[in-house]
């Protein structure tokens, strides 16, 4: 017989007598502490100096009221029956727009990005005229969909729509054409069957791409949202925003202003929570 | 299975093969390559990199199609349906090829396993009983992200062998380990053989590798890749990994064959030879 053997698991339950193990630990708490500590602070240190410019009168406290003034406003918007309502009704007009816009954005991005990505003569006839639409702002294509949907919110969230589809298409079809080519080498020489090949090696393979491009197409939603309930709307965030600027009510359109402040942060934070969950082999920090 | 043994289980004959560069530029990566493997032989090719070995496996495994000359594979039908059904032939690739998005399991059953219409307990079982082969039962629901690059590599020796393939076609498989890792599936791959008569064709440009493992060493010439010798191992039957390479034999191989593509290097490796490397 030989020395040789089958090797250990690499991987085992270690003894910690010298005390590594827990100096890792303690590094990597201490690492996530920092993380935390300057995420919070560096906010609160520009709200604090923020406050104290308002309040000596380095700004103009008319155009740039004190943190605790927005503050308050904000908690009037949610004690105020009449106010609160009001509040509620214009996020759910934003929010359905949002919503339904980015949902059939992400959809439609999706199915095409995939069929893009899968056959190549969809891929050569629609890459040109993708290119040339998607750096198009979009709010400079709004006549437009005015002209096919009316006035109104089925032209708004036409709008959103194209704003997430092309950033979810242009980002799938990027995630199946430029995944590593050892996946397809594997499909094939297992000789896996269409559908098998789909499901378990293309389209997995073309996750992460998808998930970055659902996170930008998230942001463009929401600069769609507002921006369009700027230009037409009678409700909306975008709506409290700019028709608080016309009447001056400048602490009103500051609590619009965090109130999308705030969603952006929601929605990012969510997609790339949903993102860890199913691309665990990917961890970006 | 009732074969004729002297049918030769891989006929490659008149072998050529050139890739478009970039710049449209012809490269000629193989020349009028003829090898015959015969049923159940360890066949091991080497040669400088940039030979065309790399190239020569994809066209076995099927992932290459445009070449001039003969490739035929007698080696058995996929014979679908039962839970005897094998593959024609499966690869185990240089660079780490496990699906990540997949367990250690699921990379057998669902990949490996996928074209063969094996019950779900014939999958089970057998992606158990590889497993165990490569000393990785344990981490049957692991992801290859949670191990290491040499356990990686177990997993796709392990996907492949899953299939009981006709033909095992390597391409390098264990370029990316470390040295003792490396001996030892030297040694776990040889008593796999031994007990199955596969027939294998193995890429490595690590010349004991080659003599350790292979019935028939193949050199390959440096680009465009031919044929520049080929030669027998010494007779290996029940030696360990250790034991062959005290052989004076498998001692006497490695240095011609170590000379044979010094040789080789030394008149092809000239600075107008510095196109990009295609497929190796």
């Amino acid at each position: 017989m030989t020395t040789l053997s089958t090797p250990e698991p690499l991987v085992q339950p270690t003894p910690d007598s010298d005390g590594v193990v827990r100096e890792l630990v303690r590094r990597r708490q201490r690492e996530r502490r920092r993380k935390l500590l300057w995420g919070v602070l560096t906010p609160v240190a520009v709200l604090v100096l923020w406050e104290l410019a308002s309040r000596t009168g380095m700004l103009d406290h008319n155009f740039f009221p004190a943190p605790s003034t927005v503050l308050l406003e904000s908690v009037r918007y949610l004690t105020d029956a009449d106010l609160r309502s009001e509040l509620l009704d214009n996020l759910r007009s934003s929010g359905t727009r949002l919503g339904v816009g980015f949902v059939l954005g992400a959809l439609l991005g999706i199915v095409v990005g995939l069929l893009m990505g899968l056959v190549p003569v969809v891929r050569y006839a629609l890459n040109a005229i993708i290119t040339a639409t998607y750096p198009l702002p979009k709010l400079a294509l709004f006549p437009l969909m005015i002209i096919f949907f009316g006035i109104g919110n089925a032209s708004m969230i036409a709008l959103v729509t194209l704003g997430v589809f092309f950033m979810v298409c242009i980002n799938t079809v990027g995630g199946v054409t430029y995944s590593p080519p050892i996946y397809r080498d594997v499909a094939q020489a297992f000789q896996l069957p269409r559908m098998t090949r789909l499901l378990r090696v293309t389209i997995p393979a073309a996750i992460p791409s998808v998930i970055s491009g659902l996170r930008l197409g998230f942001g463009q939603a929401l600069i769609i949202v507002v921006s369009t309930e700027f230009v037409s709307s009678q409700n909306g965030i975008g709506y409290i925003i700019w028709n608080s600027w016309q009447v001056l009510n400048v602490s009103a359109m500051f609590v619009g202003l965090t109130i999308v402040g705030l969603a952006g942060w929601l929605g990012s934070t969510a997609i790339n929570a949903v993102g860890r969950l199913v691309v665990p082999w990917q961890d970006d920090d | 299975m009732h074969r004729d043994d002297a049918v030769p289980a891989v006929r490659i004959s008149g072998l050529h093969k050139t890739f478009l560069n970039r710049r449209g530029k012809a490269i000629e990566a193989i020349r009028d390559v003829t090898i015959d493997v015969a049923q159940g032989e360890v066949v091991a090719v080497i040669g400088p990199s940039g030979c065309g070995k790399s190239t020569l496996l994809r066209i076995l495994a099927g992932l290459d199609a445009t070449y001039g000359g003969e490739v035929r594979l007698d080696v058995g039908d996929d014979d679908r349906g039962g839970d005897d059904a094998r593959l024609t032939a499966a690869t185990v690739f240089q660079g780490d090829s496990t699906l990540p998005w997949l367990t250690v399991t699921k990379n057998i059953t669902a990949v490996g396993l996928a074209k063969l219409g094996l019950s779900a307990a014939e999958k089970a079982r057998r992606a158990e009983e590889v497993l165990r082969l490569v000393g990785l039962h344990e981490f049957a629901h692991a992801y290859p992200y949670e191990l290491s690059g040499g356990m990686r590599q177990r997993v796709a020796i392990a996907r492949a062998l899953a299939t009981r393939p006709h033909l095992l076609l390597m391409d390098e498989p264990l370029a990316a380990l470390d040295a003792q890792t490396r001996l030892v599936i030297q040694q776990e791959l040889l008593t796999i053989w031994s007990g199955t008569r596969s027939t294998v064709v193995y890429i490595t440009h690590d010349i004991e590798e080659a003599v350790t493992l292979a019935d028939r060493v193949v050199v390959l010439s440096a680009r465009p890749g031919r044929v520049q010798m080929i030669r027998h191992a010494p007779p290996k039957a029940g030696m360990s990994v250790a034991e062959l390479r005290r052989d004076k034999a498998f001692g006497d191989l490695v240095v011609e064959l170590w000379q044979a593509i010094a040789g080789s290097v030394g008149q092809r490796l000239t600075p107008s030879g510095t196109e990009m490397e295609v497929a190796s």
